[in-house]
């Protein structure tokens, strides 16, 4: 070994040492741990708590910040929908009035002349029962009910957070809307949805078209083969979780005759599924 | 701790195994993927697969080669994830950022070895970290990383050629 190769194995164990520091004895082995984070379960490492707790307070003020931005803003999709987190808390029985779906006269005047997207009367009338969007515009003032199998406490309305998914890396799980990307296994990419494109973005749901790509993991997922096909998707089941509101379920259905159908609901705070923007 | 019967005598127990390899694993990993928080769980999915398997693995004495090839693929998983994230998300990212009593301490010549390392291709990376960090020979490189032999030495001579002109003969 010469002199410039002492030099680089010297700079690398000085910078490896100063981030490790001085030996230690290891921590006590769980053998679960590795398979209850891989399941999406109960996170066993103790340096995830920390990592998720402070994950959990910028989600908050994140979402914070979208009722901000709902409040000053119009969605291209959901323009009709005022604040989640306002809605939810100020008055219960504005959630009457509330929605893309609802009347024009009982939505916000903005929000009624500016939405460009599907009104109630143009979206299809096959549209999955679960999603409960009219077909039609209603005659009364009441809205339509909220969707029966929600199983989280019962919103009305809710343009989403994100679940926080596990933190990789720190300060990367921000919650958004419009996610351009959504990760099928919590922000790993071997199954993947890329260049999302949303037609349709309500308080209900959300429907899309995207590519999905999915790695093979042959012989390992570093060296795997990836598959791509376009594919719809479509989130629905809104649902509140903390502070923030998410879409609970993805389905994805190929466009073509590549690929696979996929349906994935998560009522976990560790959600299947994370999104970005 | 754990309880894991063994085939013979002479062969480590996985307590053993575990209390030998953890902390050269948790160097080897941080060199990898610089960052020790995420290192340490590099390692210990590592030893928790390891452990599933411990029935399985005939060679005992080879369990260690098995480990290392895990915590490399572990790494690689990290770096991918990473690398697919900042891809995708406009966030900032938290780089390791030196302390400045760290600043303080280092040396010209450090930051530019480490500088030249950044530029170099993962694998070219991988196998210096396994090469002075590890100090493994080049079979074990070949077989923790999966490249042959001669790859191994290809990789660490262009990676050693390549930081020599990005130093441009300043070390």
């Amino acid at each position: 070994m010469n002199d410039f190769e002492n030099e680089v194995k010297k700079v690398l164990n000085h910078r490896v040492d100063e981030h490790v520091g001085p030996r230690r004895a290891p921590p006590d082995f769980d053998a679960t741990r590795s398979a209850t984070r891989r399941s999406g379960g109960a996170i066993g490492s103790r340096w995830l708590r920390p990592l998720l707790a402070a994950a959990a307070v910028v989600a908050v003020a994140i979402g914070a910040t979208l009722v901000v931005n709902d409040m000053s803003h119009t969605y291209r999709g959901a323009a009709a929908v005022p604040g989640p987190l306002q809605t939810a808390t100020a008055s219960p029985t504005h959630t009457d009035t509330i929605g893309p779906t609802a009347p024009a006269s009982t939505g916000p005047t903005l929000a009624a002349t500016t939405r460009p997207l599907p009104t109630a009367t143009s979206r299809p009338t096959s549209t999955v029962t679960t999603e409960p969007v009219p077909t039609a515009a209603p005659t009364s003032s009441a809205r339509p009910t909220t969707p029966a199998a929600t199983p989280s406490p019962t919103l009305t309305s809710g343009l989403p957070g994100a679940p926080p998914c596990e933190a990789y890396v720190p300060g990367l799980n921000v919650p958004g809307i419009r996610p351009a990307t959504i990760f099928m296994g919590c922000a790993t990419s071997a199954d993947m949805l890329e260049k999302i494109s949303w037609s349709s973005w309500t308080t209900t749901g959300a429907t899309g078209t995207a590519t999905h790509g999915i790695n093979d993991c042959k012989p390992s997922c570093a060296r795997g083969t990836y598959t791509y096909f376009p594919v719809n998707v479509r989130l629905s089941q809104p649902a509140r979780w903390k502070e923030m509101l998410i879409f609970e379920t993805i389905a994805i259905t190929p466009t073509s005759s590549v690929g696979r159908p996929e349906a994935v609901t998560t009522h976990s705070p560790y959600g299947l599924w994370g999104w970005t923007h | 701790m754990i309880g894991i019967a063994d085939k013979t005598a002479s062969d480590p127990t996985f307590d053993e195994l575990y209390h030998q390899l953890w902390w050269p694993m948790l160097r080897l990993a941080t060199g990898l993927v610089d960052e020790v928080s995420i290192a340490e769980d590099v390692v210990q999915d590592a030893f928790a697969a390891t452990f599933q398997r411990w029935g399985a693995i005939r060679d005992r004495q080879a369990a260690a080669g098995y480990l290392r090839t895990a915590v490399v693929n572990g790494s690689r998983s990290v770096l991918r994830r990473r690398l697919t994230a900042r891809k995708h998300w406009h966030s900032v990212v938290d780089e390791p950022v030196d302390a400045a009593d760290h600043s303080v301490l280092r040396t010209a010549e450090r930051g530019r070895v480490l500088e030249a390392m950044r530029t170099l291709p993962d694998r070219q990376r991988e196998v210096l970290t396994l090469r002075y960090v590890a100090e493994l020979s080049d079979a074990d490189i070949a077989q923790a990383t999966g490249l042959s032999e001669g790859g191994v030495r290809s990789a660490s001579s262009r990676a050693l050629a390549a930081m020599r002109v990005t130093l441009g003969g300043q070390l």
